[in-house]
This record gives structure tokens, C-alpha cells and sequence, in this order.
């Protein structure tokens, strides 16, 4: 620690602490344009000059200089407030005066400055710059024109997101902030950029001249995306959802956001968005009023219930709260005595609700988000990581850039993550993951590299036996990677001193089920890399509150049937009653065509939904749901944090949210009064639920609560086997694309400017034996189905694989798959 | 007695003389004074509204009686699509001319604005625009 | 006169490897690496108290005891031979007629502090001395001067030139440094220094070509010899000194530091040229302010320079006679500046081309009164920009406000430059 005087206040601070964190930590602000706390200091914009008593009266940056002991520091003499005016007065030299038409303004650091420091006028007068403005792209407008040179969107675009989309172009006056070859942007359009962007010039294009900032309600909630659980700031005007306004001190990842979060909110006011309930009459869906829709529902639920409750099931989509989900679990448990409820397709939870349950004792990953950072050997399953958990990838880009986390991706092809420096890829055959963690474990017993403390888990005996058939040599070929690697791996990873492994899920991972996650828990737990920080294995559920619907136990027990197995009923006609809420089958769950069979041949369909899906267009009853802006509640997150979900605006239209539907439903089936609030549900869940015992709704304030988790680990084998090619036939894999998440982001316009179609990825030597070029469109065929996708081209495919991503609804690649980790496919122009 | 009557009196004949000060209005206008502030009207420059919707007038409106909401025309540039100012909540006091910007808006010496519909007190851009 | 660094020069011809080694050159390599340890000669060159001739003039002993010897891993030696200071052409010079003294200066430099690879940073304009630098290396690498074991010592070293792509703002060491790892070249901020974390975020020290140059003879004939080559007890060494502009001869000469203006203009220069009285100098590179004729007699050393308000800098001299108008040369200068500004600072970027502004302004007769005012609070501000190019370009500005502030006056008084007809 270092002690030092700013302003004659004692401070003590770190001593790798700059005298700007000194003078932030003692509660003196010394105004910044450049510095921005997540990114490496610059030093460009000399506004935080201070004066040093050591340095004869120099002025020096406050955000670059580190402190020294016995430092004094003055922030604010009549010559340091003289020099940041003439820097603001030489900022508006060139700085163009348009903030009437400037939507910075208001949230502008130059206009904030020059307000505070009265530089009313300016004695300097010169022309102004006449750079061209681009508006080439629908999401980020830049007007160079305005840029004070802060630099923060280039650095942020390289040191935090590791896209490297901007750079300094030019020298003296005419140096500006440029892409390549200073043509438009192209980039991920995660919208970092903006986010940073101290001034104007660069612009979120959807929120041009929307709306004015201070006339903004700001309302703080979660992302209802993927399952990272980023914190939001919602920017609200006359009841809608206008932006996303960036804090910076929100949230683990402290503002930052991936496409889908700063620009997929539209959906939420969407002109999409279903405003009353729909009946279907002489085979059309008609609007409908609530009570009629209502009442209809509680008929067939009722009449559900008198025949025992079994006829009845139901399909949720993880995006509700917890409260919801409760409610709903309750409502078939309880009142209609079903057991037949399930999420995620069945699959896209078994890592959790399977895997970790039988190995861990509990249904949530030993890891949290902070691990990331804190741990020496990263072991990422699938370069997809990124692209399903954006914000956990710039987790993942930090550690590995600044805390020199060294980084393996273990996947069926190479991605964003494989470009990191010094980040090593294995690139495997499509679905052989099991085998080749099997494999490192053997290798991790086999060279005796088991930790001390596995030989108290129980199972070992029989993990050992069951790795007989594993052995690195007998492997490798169908894993693709050669004995030594998967040696060197599991050697690495057994000898790092903290490791942690991460494994996405979601609906396009058929092969990220039970297996995959014991298999990897097998690992974590031989070489005792569970429990501790850094280590451990972060299980990364697909959608917002994937985490929490495992929580709330919404998948069958006690005999109830699964997704699969209540499709199959309805399509056998033993499930009379379905009721999905908010999930989409028809596009997402596999094998459409039978997905859509059972649908159609069910007998009472209700759908409760945002929007009229392609499931909710087979309905009886549609009941118009909220959105997470419209609804209170809490979502549960990868790595267990339970967050408050606030809400924003009124709901749309006469919608309702999901709780106020299921709890009116729940009353009137269960014949109980109905919950008074949110509050009340939550108070019930940490009665019942043991992992939120003690939690309070109240209790969880800004940042939630990560819940305890404790159990007694074991080894359960877990069995994989060599996936079969097809000859001739293509290995097709699906999985999410970066700016999507689920169905729900198709009606947020900024992932769809950005990826508005489905595609089918593939590899250069492909491409050329097929004689296609990018946007050419190939069919794919497999035994369920033919869809044609426009080709993409790109070199991270390896030879003979093909990605798609599933959330789209037309040309799905549902149609292809049917729930295998592979789908062989014949391809052709 | 008769004195004070006399002297009402004198007052009563003397005004007889003088010029009178009631305004037959309306066969009469009034004079109307400069800075009298009456219906806003909307300047206009290069035939288009001057108005470049920077919502610094129903920022500062006490009366919140001013909404705009603002456009991107074929230039990229900022225009106010819709410009309304409610009359019936408006209360004259001149805070939209003093914030704008760019001299955009001003106030005209029209101040009869009786209508027969609470929806007509509304006045659209198109009736605020400045008559050449 | 006695020279050190132009000892070996031969007329017309760059000296031979050959011609040099039989001069005497390399033994002090020999002797070195092979009598001395790496401390010896560091503390040979603090004792002989040899200077940066960089510009900067800081104890180059000093710099080098500031690498931190006991961390694993390389060290770097960069020489610095961005030569773009206007006025300035002593490295040039130096390297056209003798590439030797450099190589063998940065093997003993890179000895002493422990590196294991060294580069030389010259200018893209530099083809000659390019050229005699690239046969040089290769020379003494076939020699055993360079690469592993040199002369059975142990101490190994590389050493690579670089040429630059080209812009002032290369000659900042940490700019350098940028665009010698491939970056743009920006500076860096400072601390950390880059004795500490320099070069790929190693320890590294920069000197320039001739401080490096002069590292032989110190370790040839002592530090006590080198001290008393100068011309007064306060200063160490010989420097180069090139002279330009309305002078009868414009030359690049080895002079002993401590002579005076006077005496270097009068002496080598042969005084003024026919019918022109001197009026003013740059005494040391474009960035340090002007010296007039009642500098005459100052010592042409770092304190004595600075003393008198200006900084010996570089070395490179450039006369002006009578009838120049200071506020166009000082335009001339500002203009340099302002355009091989890097644009990553405010004061730098905006400041510099206002500055250039207003003297344009004020040099075709459009200046206020106030502009002397705000020339005075550029002058005072940019020297608190990112790196030394904006108080450096601000050298001049300040020495035309201190010495002619009448003259600008009389531009705007008169509406109109007085030197013009």
C-alpha cells in the first residue's frame, strides 16, 4: 500500500494504483475524456492534468501516472483548471457545435466539461473538419467529425471485445479514428464502441433521434438473452423501450455487451407483439377477449385434472422467472397432479439436471463467472462459447490478454476464441468429446496425476474400470487429434494449478448432455479442481434463466414424461392438453416434421407467447405474454447468481405477464387464493427450495446472490462412444449463431440487421469441391428432411463439417435434425 | 352641499371632451406592443422549418404543452416530424423562444385563438409554420 | 585539432574495415570484453561522464545502470538513428565516413548492460550510411564481433538494422519503439521508463549513434581523457556540431564541448557570409529556442546552453543572418512540427496547427494583440502534452516571444511582415 496526499486528504491505495484511482478512492473527481476504468490507460486527452509536488509544479496525468509514497497531489489549482480549459477550448477547435441535432447531447463528456469548466467561448476559431459521415451500416453511425481522439472505441474493440475493428489513421490534425482500408464498418456490432464513445460520433443508429437523454427513464434489469446474466440499464420513454443506456459499474462485466443485449431490445415494443388473446373459431385464430381465452383454458385444464392430470402437459421455455416457473411447476404438480412438464427440448438442461445432480449432488455448475479470470488453464468445449455467451467470451478474452490465462479450446471447429494469443485449438471429429475426455482421464490416472483427495470420492474404482477401453492410442483416431495431443492436454491440465473447464449448452447442442458434463466433472474432480477458485467447471445454460428453471425442477420426476416423450403422446394421443409457454418446438426442438405432426394432432393447444411463433400459429388458445421489461421477478444465471428482473414499462397492449396468467390459473385449478405478488412466490421458493434457503426477495439488491452449493461429489462413468460417419455424407452441426440466442432475438431488429437468415458454413475445400461461393444456396438432405441455406465460406470449418445455426424459422435445420450430436447430411448445390 | 355635486359633475362633463380609451373592439385593433408574446409561430428558412428538434423547448416548457418528435430526413439530418404545441395548456410564458437554439421559433402578436373544439386548441407544424 | 569520432575519416570514401582495425579500432572491444566486466565498462562511461547526444543530454552511464540486471530474460540496446531534427545532420555525417565506431560503440554498450540483441533504428532517407552500416555488421559478424561467444567471452549478441518507415515522431525512444515492434508509432506514456519496460515489455535502452560512437575511445584511453577533451572542466568529450545556414562554410565538425557560439561561428565557420551580420541561431535542432548575438560568448555546453534559456540539443546549428523575419522562421519551424505531430494528444494535435495558425496569421499581417497573449499560453500549456514533440516545437515559439516579442508587435502594428517590401 501506498500512502499519498491529494488535495490534503490522506490516501492509502494499492501500489499499482494511479493517481486517478487514488483521487476516485478519496472521493475527488478529476475530469477524464480518455480514461475509461476497463481499459489500459491512454494519456491522449490531458484533461487529467495534476499538479505533483515532487515534480516542481509539472503538470502530469493523473490516469497514467502510477502513485509514489509521500506523493502531493493538487487537482485543482487556478493553472490546472486554466491548462483543461485550453484543452477543451482547443477540443472544440475542430469540434463541431451541433448538439442541438447531436443525440451525445446530454450525455456528452465535452458538453458535460465544457459546461462545468464555463468555456462559454472560444478564443480559438478554425475551420471545421468535413469528414465523410458513415451510415453504411443499420446499427453504428459514425461521424467522425465529432471524435475528440479519444481512442476508447479502438481499444475497447481490441483489448476487451478482440475484434480490432478501428485503428488511428493519419498523423497531426488530420489523424482520425478509421477501419480497415477506411471503408465501412464491418464488425460483430456488438456496439462497444458506442457504449464508450465519449462524445457523438458514434451513434446508435436504432436510437437516432429518439429521444433526448435526460428525458430517458432509466430502469436497471437483466438481459433476457443468454444465460450469462448481464445487467441492463433500460432506457424508457412514454411506456417503450427505447435503448440501452451503458453503466459501467454494472454488473461482473461492468456495462459491457454483446449485440444482442444493447441492440435486440426492440422486441419488446415490437409491432409483432400479440396485444389480446386469440381463439381459434372454424379453424382461424380470432381475437379474443381474457375472460373468453380464460375461461376456455380453465375448461380444459379442469377436465385435464378430473381425468387424473396426466392427459395434460407442458412445455416451458427457461426465459421465465422463477416465480413463473414456480407457479406453473405448481400448477401442473399441485392443482392438475401432472408430471409432465419439461424444458429445453429435454436435452439442453442434462448437463445440469442429470450430470451435475448425480456427480456433484447439486444442479448447477461448482463454478462461477469470477473463475474466469482468476484461474491459470482455461478448457473451453466448443469455440461456440462465444457465440452462445457473448459477454463470457470478453470474460474469457480478458484472462487470457491480461491475466495470461492459458487458454485451450476443445471443439469440433475453430472459432473467435481459437485467434486469442497464444490460445491453443483442438479441433476434434464432430461428437467425439466424450471419448477424448474420457481419454485425458485415463491419462490423468494412467500417469498418476490423480489428486490426493480424489481417492475419497466414491466411484473411482469404477471410473478406472470404465476408462479401460479409453486409452489415448485407441482413441485418437476417432477422436481426429493424435494420442500426444490428448496426452500433452490432459498432462497440462492435470499439473495447472488452477484449471477450469467451460461447456455451453443450449438447444443447437444436442451432444452437450449428461455424458459430456460427467465426463468433464470426472476430470475436474481427479485432479481436485472442484471447490476451489479458479477451478471447477462452468456448465453455461443456454437461456436467461436456465439455471433457475433447474432450480425450480422443471423437468419430469416421478414417472412424468420428458419433452420427447410428450411430443410422442400427443402424437399418440395420450397427451390431450399441451400447454407451451413461451417455447417455440416447431423451430428449435428437433425433427420439425414431427414436431409439427404432434402438434397438429393434439387436441387442445395453448400457447403463451410474445409473438404469434410458428407454434402459437397451431394453438386453440393463445394467451399474449409479457416480455422481461414488462415483469418482476428474478432470473438465475450461469454460475448460480440470482438477480432481480425489474420492470420497466406497462405491459404491451392488453398482455399480461406470464405470472399474472399462471397465478389466476393456478388459483382457480388448485381452488387457493392466488399469490399477492412476486415477493410472496419467492418467499415460498426458499421455503421449498434448498439451495435458496435464507435467500430473501428483498435480500438480493443490485448484484443478486450467488447461492450455495454443496453436495457429496462421485464418479460416474460416463459413456461415449465413436460417432459413425456417413460416407459421402457431410457431418452437420448446429449450434448458435453470435448475434442470436433461442427464437426470441429474431424480433429484435439490431440481430437481425446484423444476421437475419440462417446459413450453412462451410470449409474452403468444401466450397470448392461443391463449386460454391458465398451466398450460393445448398441443399442439405438428411433422412428427416431438405433445407436449402446460402452457403458461407469461412476458414474455421474444418473439412467435411458444416455449421447451421437453428434459430430461424425459415429453411430450419430442425427439419434436418432429429437429436444426435451429428447429422449426416448430403450436400449439393 | 352643492359643491361636491358640482365638482362630480365638472368630472363627469370634463371626460365629455377627452379622448376616449375603450376599445370597440374588434371593429377596433389594438396597438400592439413590441415583445408581446401571442401564438408561436415557426421560422422558416430555405422553405423548411427551422426546427432542427433538439427537444430543447419541451425540455424547458413549464407547462409541458410542447411535443415534438423528431425525423431523419434523406440527408441524415435531424427535422422535427411532428411539432404540436397544446394552446389550451400553454401559458405564454416564452421559455420555448429564449431556449431554442437556433432561432427556430418565435412568438406573433396573434392572440385571438378561441376555437369551437378542444382538439382544434392543438396546433399542428402545419399551422405553426410562419404565413409568408 | 584532436578528433575522436572523425579520427578515422577518410576524404571522399567511407574507412574500410580494414583501415579501421589498423587504426586501432575494435580494441577496445577486445579489451572490454576481455579485461573488463560489464560493470567496469558501465562505470567507465558514468566516470567519463558522457552525455546523451541525442538531444536530451542525459548521463548515458546513468541510463544504463538503470537496467535491472538480475531479471531473466532479454534486454534490448536500440540506437536511435532517426535523424529528422531539422538543422541536424552530425549522424549522417558520422555514418557516411565511418560505420565502425557505432558497431563496436553498441557491442561494448551491449555488454555492459547485458543485452542480448541489439537494433539500430536509422532513417528511411539514410541509404548511404544504410548501406555502410549493413556491410559493417556483416563485417564484424564474420569478424566475431557479433553473434554467440564474442571473442571467446561468453557474452553473446545480435544486432539488426531497421529501417524506418519515417516520421519524426520515430525519433521519441518509445515511439521508436512502437513502430519497431510494428505498431503505429506512438509514445508510450512514461513511467514505466524503458530501461524498465521498454521494447516488447523489456528492459531496453535507447542512445543515440553518436553518444554509442564514443564509447570505444572511453574505454580505449579512460574516462579521465575523455573528460578532458572538453573545453572547459564542467563539460566531458568532444561533440559534433553541424552548422548551417548563412555562414561561410557549412560544415560538420568535432568540436571540444565548452566552446563558445562565438567561437564555433567565427572558427570552423569561417564567420558570416559576405555582408551579413548575424542576427540570431538555433543552437541545437529545431526544438530548442534561439541564441542572438548577445549569446555570443555562452559555452557551448548542456548547462551553459541551458542556462542561457535554450538546450544544446543536437548539436545542429542553423544561422540567421539580419534580414530574416524570426516570425516566418519560427512559422517555418511550427509547420514541421505541426505536421509530424503524432495526433494522439490534445495539446499536440489541436495546439500545434493553431499555433502554425496564428503565425501564418500574424506573419501575412491579419494578428491581434491578443495573439501574442495566446502564443504565450501555447507556449506555457503544450508543455504538458503526451511527449516531448509539443514542448519541443514550442522551443522556438518560446524564444521568438522572450527575444522578439517587438518583432511580432511590429507585424501587427504594421499589418504587414517589416522584412517584406
Amino acid at each position: 500500500m501506498v500512502n499519498l496526499t491529494i488535495d490534503d486528504k490522506q490516501v492509502t491505495v494499492p501500489k499499482d494504483a494511479t493517481i486517478y484511482d487514488a483521487a476516485k478512492a478519496a472521493g475527488i473527481r478529476i475530469p477524464i475524456l480518455c480514461h475509461d476504468k476497463k481499459l489500459h490507460p491512454f494519456g491522449g486527452c490531458r484533461m487529467c492534468l495534476v499538479e505533483v509536488e515532487q515534480m516542481k509544479g509539472r503538470q502530469i496525468p493523473a490516469c497514467t501516472t502510477p502513485v509514489t509514497e509521500g506523493m502531493i497531489v493538487r487537482t485543482s489549482t487556478p493553472d490546472i483548471i486554466q491548462a483543461r480549459k485550453m484543452v477543451l477550448e482547443l477540443l472544440l477547435l475542430k469540434h463541431p457545435i451541433d448538439c442541438p441535432v447531436c443525440d451525445a447531447a446530454g450525455d456528452c463528456d465535452l458538453q458535460n466539461l465544457t459546461y462545468e469548466y464555463k468555456v462559454n467561448a472560444n478564443r480559438f476559431t478554425d475551420e471545421k473538419f468535413q469528414h465523410k459521415i458513415d451510415y453504411e451500416n443499420p446499427l453504428i453511425e459514425r461521424d467522425m467529425n465529432r471524435c475528440i481522439h479519444c481512442g476508447k472505441c479502438a481499444r475497447i474493440c481490441d483489448e476487451i471485445v478482440s475484434y480490432g475493428a478501428y485503428s488511428f489513421l493519419n498523423r497531426g490534425l488530420e489523424a482520425k479514428i478509421g477501419t480497415e482500408f477506411d471503408g465501412p464498418l464491418n464488425c460483430e456490432f456488438c456496439g462497444s464502441c458506442v457504449s464508450v464513445c465519449p462524445v457523438g460520433a458514434l451513434l446508435s443508429r436504432p436510437f437516432k433521434f429518439k429521444a433526448r437523454w435526460w428525458a430517458l427513464s432509466k430502469t436497471k434489469t437483466v438481459c433476457s438473452y443468454c444465460g450469462t446474466g448481464c445487467q441492463l440499464t433500460l432506457g424508457i420513454k412514454d411506456g417503450k423501450v427505447l435503448t440501452t443506456i451503458y453503466d459501467e459499474n454494472q454488473g461482473f462485466h461492468n456495462g459491457q455487451l454483446c449485440t444482442r443485449g444493447r441492440w435486440g431490445y426492440q422486441f419488446v415494443n415490437s409491432d409483432k407483439r400479440l396485444t389480446t388473446p386469440l381463439i381459434r373459431k372454424n379453424g382461424k385464430l380470432v381475437q379474443a377477449s381474457w375472460e373468453e381465452a380464460l375461461s376456455a383454458v380453465k375448461e380444459r385444464l379442469f377436465s385435464a385434472k378430473t381425468a387424473g392430470g396426466e392427459s395434460a402437459a407442458c412445455l416451458v421455455t427457461p426465459r421465465l422467472t422463477n416465480e413463473e416457473l414456480f407457479v406453473l411447476k405448481k400448477l401442473f404438480n399441485v392443482a392438475l397432479g401432472s408430471q409432465n412438464i419439461d424444458h429445453s427440448a429435454g436435452y439442453a438442461h442434462n448437463a445440469l439436471s442429470a450430470g451435475a445432480l448425480e456427480s456433484l449432488g447439486y444442479a448447477a455448475s461448482p463454478s462461477t463467472i469470477a473463475d474466469i479470470q482468476k484461474t491459470n488453464l482455461l478448457l473451453v468445449v466448443k469455440s461456440d462459447a462465444y457465440e452462445t455467451h457473448p459477454v463470457l467470451g470478453f470474460e474469457i478474452n480478458l484472462g487470457v490478454k491480461r491475466k495470461g490465462v492459458d487458454l485451450r479450446v476443445v471443439s469440433d471447429k475453430r472459432g473467435k476464441l481459437s485467434r486469442l494469443p497464444d490460445a491453443t485449438t483442438y479441433v476434434h471429429k464432430p461428437g467425439s468429446e466424450v471419448l477424448l475426455f474420457n481419454a485425458m482421464a485415463r491419462v490423468i490416472i494412467g500417469e498418476n496425476l490423480v489428486d490426493a483427495g480424489a481417492s475419497s470420492i466414491s466411484g473411482l474404482a469404477e471410473l478406472k474400470n470404465s476408462l479401460q477401453g479409453y486409452a489415448p492410442e485407441k482413441v485418437a483416431e476417432a477422436c481426429g487429434m493424435s494420442a500426444d495431443e490428448i496426452i500433452v492436454l490432459a498432462r497440462d491440465y492435470a499439473k495447472a494449478e488452477k484449471a477450469l473447464i467451460m461447456l455451453p449448452l443450449g438447444l443447437g447442442y444436442p451432444g452437450h448432455g449428461k455424458d459430456l458434463a460427467q465426463a468433464l466433472i470426472n476430470l475436474a474432480l481427479l485432479t481436485g479442481k472442484i471447490g476451489k477458485e479458479g477451478c471447477g467447471v462452468l456448465i453455461m445454460g443456454e437461456k436467461n434463466n436456465s439455471q433457475g428453471a433447474v432450480d425450480m425442477g422443471v423437468y419430469p420426476a416421478k414417472g412424468g414424461k420428458d419433452a420427447v416423450a410428450i411430443l410422442d403422446g400427443c402424437a399418440a394421443g395420450t397427451v390431450k392438453t399441451l400447454y407451451v409457454v413461451g417455447e417455440n418446438p416447431v423451430v428449435s426442438y428437433p425433427n420439425r416434421k414431427a414436431v409439427e405432426a404432434a402438434l397438429d394432432k393434439v387436441e387442445f393447444l395453448i400457447v403463451q407467447d410474445l409473438f404469434l411463433t410458428e407454434t402459437a400459429e397451431k394453438a386453440h388458445v393463445v394467451l399474449p405474454a409479457c416480455s422481461f421489461a414488462e415483469k418482476d421477478g428474478t432470473f438465475t444465471s450461469v454460475g448460480k447468481v440470482i438477480q432481480r428482473v425489474n420492470r420497466a414499462i406497462a405491459p404491451v397492449g392488453l398482455s399480461r405477464s406470464d405470472f399474472e396468467i399462471l397465478n389466476a390459473l393456478y388459483a382457480a385449478c388448485a381452488n387457493t387464493q392466488p399469490y399477492a405478488d412476486v415477493a410472496a412466490v419467492f418467499a415460498e421458493i426458499s421455503e421449498n427450495v434448498p439451495a435458496y434457503k435464507g435467500i430473501s426477495y428483498a435480500g438480493l439488491g443490485e448484484n443478486g446472490v450467488i447461492w450455495p452449493a454443496g453436495g457429496t461429489p462421485r464418479f460416474v462413468p460416463a459413456e461415449g462412444g465413436a460417432v459413425q460417419g456417413e460416407s459421402g455424407k457431410y457431418a452437420l452441426l448446429t449450434g448458435s449463431a453470435l448475434n442470436h440466442c433461442g427464437t426470441l432475438s429474431r424480433f429484435g431488429e439490431g440481430p437481425m440487421y446484423v444476421c437475419p437468415a440462417g446459413y450453412a458454413e462451410l470449409s474452403y475445400t468444401d466450397a470448392s469441391a461443391l463449386k460454391v461461393k458465398n451466398d450460393d444456396l445448398l441443399t442439405l438432405k438428411s433422412a428427416s428432411g431438405e433445407v436449402r441455406l446460402k452457403a458461407k465460406v469461412s476458414a474455421r470449418m474444418p473439412q467435411g463439417v458444416i455449421f447451421a445455426p437453428y434459430h430461424f424459422g425459415e429453411e430450419s435445420v430442425n427439419t434436418l435434425t432429429t437429436g444426435a450430436p451429428v447429422t449426416w447430411v448430403n450436400v449439393s448445390k | 352641499m352643492i359643491m361636491p355635486l358640482l365638482q362630480g359633475l365638472k368630472i363627469t362633463f370634463s371626460h365629455m371632451f377627452k379622448k376616449t380609451i375603450t376599445l370597440q373592439y374588434p371593429h377596433e385593433r389594438p396597438n400592439i406592443p413590441p415583445g408581446f408574446r401571442g401564438l408561436h409561430a415557426l421560422n422558416v428558412s430555405h422553405d423548411k422549418a427551422k426546427c432542427v428538434a433538439c427537444y430543447l423547448c419541451p425540455t424547458v416548457c413549464p407547462a409541458k404543452c410542447i411535443t415534438v418528435e423528431a425525423g431523419e430526413d434523406a440527408n441524415h439530418d435531424k427535422y422535427a416530424a411532428k411539432y404540436e404545441i397544446d394552446m389550451l395548456r400553454c401559458i405564454f410564458c416564452g421559455y420555448c423562444v429564449e431556449a431554442c437554439p437556433v432561432d427556430a421559433i418565435r412568438m406573433t402578436d396573434t392572440f385571438e385563438l378561441a376555437n369551437m373544439k378542444r382538439a382544434d386548441f392543438v396546433f399542428t407544424k402545419e399551422t405553426l409554420l410562419e404565413k409568408k | 585539432m584532436e578528433q575522436v569520432l572523425f579520427r578515422h575519416n577518410k576524404p571522399g570514401r567511407p574507412v574500410t574495415f580494414a583501415e579501421y582495425q589498423a587504426e586501432g579500432g575494435f580494441a577496445a572491444l577486445k579489451k572490454g570484453l576481455k579485461e573488463l566486466s560489464p560493470l567496469e565498462v558501465q562505470q567507465a562511461v558514468i566516470d567519463s561522464g558522457l552525455r546523451g547526444r541525442g538531444g536530451a543530454g542525459f548521463p548515458t552511464g546513468k541510463k544504463w545502470s538503470f537496467v535491472p540486471r538480475d531479471l531473466p530474460g532479454p534486454r534490448y540496446l536500440i540506437c536511435n538513428c532517426d535523424e529528422m531534427e531539422p538543422g541536424t545532420y552530425k549522424d549522417r555525417v558520422l555514418l557516411e565516413a565511418n560505420p565502425y565506431s557505432l558497431v563496436e560503440g553498441m557491442i561494448l554498450a551491449g555488454y555492459a548492460i547485458g543485452c542480448e540483441h541489439a537494433f539500430i533504428f536509422i532513417r528511411r532517407g539514410y541509404e548511404t550510411a544504410a548501406m555502410n552500416l549493413r556491410r559493417a555488421i556483416g563485417e564484424a559478424r564474420e569478424a566475431g564481433f557479433l553473434g554467440r561467444n564474442i571473442l571467446g567471452s561468453g557474452f553473446s549478441m545480435e544486432l539488426d538494422l531497421h529501417v524506418s518507415a519515417g516520421r519524426y515522431i520515430c525519433g521519441e525512444e518509445t515511439a521508436l519503439m512502437n513502430a519497431l515492434e510494428g505498431k503505429r508509432a506512438n509514445p508510450r506514456s512514461k513511467p514505466p521508463f524503458p530501461a524498465v519496460k521498454g521494447l516488447w515489455g523489456r528492459p531496453t535502452v535507447v542512445n543515440n549513434v553518436e553518444t554509442l560512437a564514443n564509447v570505444p575511445s572511453i574505454i580505449t584511453n579512460g574516462p579521465a581523457w575523455f573528460k578532458g577533451l572538453a573545453g572547459i572542466p564542467e563539460a566531458a568529450g568532444m561533440k559534433l556540431f553541424c552548422i548551417s545556414g548563412h555562414v561561410r562554410n557549412t560544415v560538420c565538425v568535432e568540436l571540444p564541448l565548452g566552446m563558445t557560439l562565438g567561437e564555433i561561428i567565427d572558427g570552423p565557420c569561417g564567420g558570416m557570409l559576405q555582408g551579413k551580420k548575424f542576427k540570431a541561431c538555433i543552437p541545437g535542432g529545431a526544438s530548442t529556442p534561439f541564441f542572438t548575438a548577445e549569446h555570443w560568448g555562452v559555452p557551448m555546453d548542456f548547462d551553459a546552453v541551458a542556462k542561457a534559456g535554450s538546450r544544446l540539443g543536437t548539436g545542429g546549428i542553423v544561422v540567421f543572418p539580419e534580414n530574416t523575419c524570426m516570425v516566418a522562421a519560427t512559422l517555418n519551424l511550427t509547420t514541421f512540427f505541426a505536421r509530424e505531430s503524432c495526433g494522439w494528444c490534445t495539446p499536440c494535435r489541436e495546439g500545434l496547427p493553431y499555433v502554425r495558425e496564428i503565425l501564418t496569421r500574424i506573419e501575412a499581417g491579419g494578428g491581434e494583440t491578443e495573439d501574442v497573449e495566446i502564443l504565450r499560453e501555447h507556449v506555457k500549456y503544450l508543455n504538458y502534452a503526451f511527449c516531448a514533440l509539443a514542448p519541443g516545437a514550442m522551443g522556438p515559439v518560446e524564444g521568438l516571444l522572450r527575444l522578439f516579442e517587438d518583432e511580432i508587435r511590429e507585424h501587427v502594428v504594421k499589418k504587414r511582415c517589416p522584412f517584406k517590401n
